[in-house]
This record gives structure tokens, C-alpha cells and sequence, in this order.
């Protein structure tokens, strides 16, 4: 039955992709998966995709621990985020700089030496490569 | 609040050039307790400072939750185990003397500052004093069991005193310096403060958490945690929480009883001033 359910959700997840995958740049609508459906996320997904599942990981980013994020729709029976940081929303309009957004993330006590945010690049919490996907990831919602 | 950081770090600076901590006075201490409680109250208003005791559960953001825990104290689950401290509390050693007998502070006074030996005596500290002043052998575990449940037990007869702890000694103060430098500097790969939570974040969510006040903390230790009861072993003290929350910003502990969170478990005290004791108490 399980099998069935997993096989059906994929088969609508793959239709969703086609969909959307025509229309837009950024297949999302309908895929955002919870931890621990990211553990099967391939290897060669795409950036976003990667992205999102670090900033999820709570070994990894753990953004929700601190941020709401806005993806559309929320996974189902995936716990809100925290609210110590500010919710994670327009990005792309806040911060134009794509740079000043990775800076933010590898450091954010450059700005603000007391603020609450780990520094995640310079205490090597995620990789330099999970910085550039979560960028990639926020950019996109 | 933010003169408090500023204090702190300044004096952190400071710390770098001086190989001695800074004098800090009575009257800088009264300060900084007015603060420090009035940052809460002003946070939180509505409350009272002795609604506080109960920790997370007194805030309006947890209102969701304390009917839970309300239920939950119906029948407290840490009663059996009270009754086994009262016991083991009642148990006469081996010369016929028992803990009745020891030389112990009244709860709501400590950790005290000793100046023959420029130390801090913590409840805990002093009951395994005890025990080798009478031929017993200390208690090794300091942070959980036997030891927690007879702290729970001297403790919980002074339910209800306000703390009081005496910082009145220029060795004392430099005592509380040392934890107050503790609570407000950045440790661990995480890079968080004591105060980061439980002050500046304090009653915000982390996920589904919400994080407790700092005033309030330690007057219901030791804890009964249900966390902790699901590995059988319910009871922490101050220092087994301390550990906890190091480890949690991936700093490593320190040893509790060492000096460190001796210093940090005054300093907590000492910015209770006023607040009563209830022990013990039941946390998540």
C-alpha cells in the first residue's frame, strides 16, 4: 500500500515538474519534501532543491530553527519554523546583491557582532557548497 | 539591556589586557539585578517576578502548553521519587549522624562565598563535605540521582524563601564577575551567549520550542525532566543543565562543581535576588 501511495506521489510530482518545468526556470510547485523525504533527493538535483534540504537539515543550516520560510505549499506535517530571526521572504528583493546575502550567511557578525545567527561559513558549520545552494534556495522563493 | 552587553564586553576587552578580572562593586551588582529584572518584566508584562518560578510555563507564549503541564502536576510525577529522597535523606551514617546533622546554609542563600578559601560553596559541594567530615564517601555523581534528589529534598523545605545570596565581599564580587563575563560571551561553534536565549530571545520559538527566561532560572532546581526520564534518568542539577546547553551550541561542557559553572550558577543566583524558591520542579 506504501509502495502504491510512494509510487502515486511520484507519478504526481513528476506530472507537476512536467508542468511547470515548461512554463518556468524553477520546478517547485507541489516538491517541496520534508528532511526526510530529502534524504532520497538526488545527487544531481538541481541547486534549489539541494539548497532547501540544507537550510532544513537540522545538522545542516537548521534555518528553521530561527526563520519561517515561505515556500508555497508548506509540506505537509512539516513543523513551522522559529521566529528569533526574521522570516525568510522576498530575498531576491532584499537582498539585489547576491554576494552581500552569501556574506550575511558566512558571517553575519560582520554586520551585527551581536547578533543571535551562527556565522556558518567561518565556523565551518555547512560546506561552502551548502552556502551556495541555500543562496541559490532563498533567491528562489 | 544593551548597556549590560556593553558593560560585559568592555569588561571583556579590559579582561584582555589584565590578567585580573574587574573589581565590580555592591552598588554596580544592585544595578545590574534592577536591570536584568526589569528587562523581564517589561518583556513579559503581566507578570509578576514571582510568576517567573515556573519558567517557560509562566509565559503567555507557552499559554498553549501549560494546561499540559498543569494536568501533568496534578499528580506530579517526580512524588515517588521525592519520597525515596526523604529516605534516603533519613538514613543515618555509619557513626550515627545523618544529613540532618550537616552544616548546611539555608537553601535560598546559595551558592556561598566562603574567604578563608576564596570559594564558592554550592549545596552540592557541601553535602559530599559532609559526608567526608562523617567517614562516608562522597557522592560521585554531581549532576543527577541520589545527589539531585537530596538537593531536591533540603531544598524543597525552604519552598517559598526569596533568594537571597550574599555578594557583599570583594571576593565574592569578583566571583560574580567571573560568571557574568560567562553568561554574556559568545562560546561554541554555534557561537551563542547564555543571554542570546534567555535573555535577548527569551519567550521566542526555536521551532517548537520556546525558550525560557533567564530570571526565574535555577530557583526550581534540581529539574525533573520528562526528557531525561525517558533514559531513566529524570533528576539534573543546575550543572547537568549547564552541560546540556554547552553541548547544545557545540561547546564542550565543563565540569560540573568546576569553577566555571560555580561562577555561573552565582551569577544566576545573584540575578534572582527576590525571586522564591519552588522545588522541585517538572520541566519537559
Amino acid at each position: 500500500m506504501l509502495k502504491l501511495k510512494t509510487a502515486l506521489i511520484a507519478f504526481v510530482a513528476a506530472i507537476a515538474f512536467a508542468v511547470t518545468a515548461g512554463v518556468g526556470p524553477v520546478a517547485q510547485a507541489g516538491d517541496w519534501p520534508t528532511d526526510k523525504q530529502c534524504k532520497k533527493v538526488a545527487k544531481d538535483a538541481d541547486s534549489i532543491l539541494k539548497g532547501w534540504c540544507a537550510a532544513i537539515n537540522r545538522k545542516g543550516g537548521n534555518c528553521l530553527a530561527c526563520h519561517q520560510a515561505m515556500v508555497n505549499p508548506w509540506p505537509e506535517g512539516f513543523p513551522q519554523g522559529g521566529n528569533i530571526g526574521p522570516p525568510l521572504v522576498a530575498m531576491a528583493s532584499r537582498f539585489p546583491n547576491r554576494e552581500d546575502l552569501r556574506a550575511q550567511i558566512w558571517d553575519p557578525t560582520v554586520k551585527n557582532p551581536q547578533t543571535s545567527m551562527p556565522p556558518f561559513g567561518r565556523h565551518k558549520l555547512i560546506s561552502e557548497q551548502d552556502i551556495d545552494n541555500i543562496v541559490d534556495w532563498l533567491l528562489s522563493i | 539591556m544593551k548597556k549590560l552587553v556593553s558593560l560585559a564586553l568592555a569588561a571583556g576587552f579590559a579582561m584582555l589586557g589584565a590578567s585580573s578580572a574587574q573589581a565590580i562593586s555592591e552598588a554596580e551588582i544592585n544595578d545590574d539585578i534592577t536591570e536584568f529584572q526589569g528587562f523581564f518584566l517589561k518583556r513579559f508584562p503581566g507578570l509578576a517576578p514571582g510568576d517567573f518560578v515556573d519558567g517557560v510555563n509562566a509565559l503567555p507564549q507557552y499559554a498553549h502548553r501549560r494546561a499540559n503541564w498543569e494536568l501533568l502536576m496534578e499528580f506530579p510525577p517526580y512524588e515517588p521519587e521525592m519520597e525515596k529522597a526523604a529516605e534516603e535523606w533519613d538514613t543515618p551514617f555509619a557513626n550515627g549522624k545523618g544529613f540532618k546533622d550537616c552544616d548546611l546554609a539555608p537553601a535560598n542563600i546559595y551558592p556561598v562565598y566562603d574567604a578563608a578559601s576564596d570559594d564558592l560553596r554550592t549545596l552540592v559541594g557541601d553535602l559530599n563535605a559532609c559526608l567526608k567530615a562523617n567517614a562516608e564517601k562522597p557522592i560521585k555523581n554531581v549532576k543527577r540521582g541520589k545527589m539531585a534528589r537530596l538537593i531536591a529534598h533540603y531544598k524543597a523545605q525552604f519552598n517559598g524563601e526569596p533568594m537571597a545570596v550574599d555578594f557583599s565581599e570583594a571576593g565574592a564580587q569578583a566571583w560574580y564577575e567571573k560568571g557574568r563575563q560567562f553568561y554574556w560571551a559568545k562560546r561554541g561553534q554555534l557561537n551563542f551567549s547564555c543571554a542570546d536565549c534567555h535573555v535577548h530571545n527569551s519567550g521566542n520559538a526555536v521551532r517548537g520550542d520556546i525558550l525560557s527566561p533567564g530570571l526565574g532560572h535555577g530557583v526550581g532546581f534540581p529539574v525533573y525532566r520528562t526528557k531525561w526520564s525517558l533514559s531513566g534518568k529524570p533528576w539534573g542539577t543546575m550543572h547537568r543543565r549547564y552541560g546540556g546547553c554547552n553541548k547544545q551550541v557545540r561547546a564542550s561542557p565543563f565540569k560540573a562543581q568546576g569553577v566555571e559553572y560555580k561562577a555561573l550558577e552565582y551569577y544566576e543566583a545573584v540575578m534572582n535576588t527576590g525571586i522564591p524558591l519552588k522545588v522541585p520542579s517538572q520541566r519537559q
